[in-house]
């Protein structure tokens, strides 16, 4: 791992860095990539919890940006929706959890797509649901 | 913890690992959660409390971070965070993990958490590599593997070598 420090000092460390960061370290080498990846790191690195706003500036864009849970309200990262629905409207947002979102486009037709959402890591999971 | 309190005046000696001894008053050790433990637990019978794992420049640099902590009143955190900001300044990385080790070691909660957001803000847009030799990180991908982890998140090395 490293001569420097034992694990706990090492995850003090990394759960202070954003997940683009992180992302980037899991190339340190393979423990640092099960270090990042495992349960217990993902677990601490949650204990700060954030606040997701959804905003537009124009009819059919959706804008997410990250916001501090605090007086200030402080902007952490912007990220645009990357899906379109078949509508050309909004989605719908089911729920929020752990960084995850689930999204649904259900607005205005009877079979929909769910998607699961990380925005901090670029990943995304769909669901085709068919009525 | 009555008994702290009680023996507010006394003293105890830590002893670095290369020898160096160094008497503290009590209510400075009280910082560190592995001492108070130890103290609330009458383990302080010993003359001398040894800390294998800290070197004497290390250990007289907690303890100052210690005793400005145990010394200053709660009214005071505007000058504490400016002691804090202070006190890590133009520090390098090797005396940086020594101090997280140390506070890691001695449970010193305030001071692993500036010790170890120091670290974090340095190494942040620092690109793996660096970060390896940082953290004196030993390689263990092949090229092929590292090569394909890279990939997989390719969006996180823009602008990045």
């Amino acid at each position: 791992m490293s001569d420097y420090l034992p694990a706990d000092a090492l995850i003090s460390i990394l759960t202070l860095l954003p997940p683009k960061s992180l992302v980037q370290l899991r190339c340190v080498c393979k423990t640092w990539q099960s270090l990042i990846t495992s349960h217990d790191f993902i677990c601490a690195y949650l204990q700060t919890p954030l606040l997701l706003l959804r905003h537009t500036e124009k009819y059919g864009e959706e804008l997410y940006s990250l916001r501090s849970d605090d007086a200030d309200f402080t902007s952490l990262r912007d990220f645009k929706c990357p899906f379109k629905t078949h509508s050309g409207c909004f989605f719908r947002v089911v729920g929020c959890c752990n960084g995850v979102i689930c999204l649904s486009d259900d607005f205005a037709c009877y079979n929909y797509t769910i998607i699961l959402w990380n925005p901090s890591i670029r990943r995304y999971l769909g669901i085709f649901v068919w009525f | 913890m009555a008994s702290s309190i009680e023996n507010n005046n006394e003293k105890l000696t830590l002893k670095s690992s290369d020898g160096e001894e160094f008497l503290v008053e009590k209510h400075v050790a009280l910082q560190s959660t592995l001492l108070q433990n130890m103290l609330d637990s009458d383990c302080s019978s010993a003359d001398v409390i040894p800390l294998p794992k800290i070197d004497a420049r290390t250990l007289a640099l907690v303890l100052g971070y210690c005793k400005k902590h145990a010394d200053a009143s709660s009214s005071k955190q505007g000058e504490l965070n400016s002691f804090d900001s202070e006190f890590l300044k133009d520090m390098d990385m090797g005396a940086l993990f020594n101090l997280v080790l140390a506070a890691n070691f001695m449970e010193i909660k305030g001071l692993l958490d500036i010790a170890a957001q120091k670290i974090a803000d340095t190494i942040k847009d620092k690109p793996h590599q660096e970060v390896r030799e940082i953290f004196h990180v030993e390689n263990d991908y092949t090229p092929e593997e590292e090569a394909a982890v890279r990939e997989e998140n390719r969006w996180a090395f823009e602008g990045f070598p």
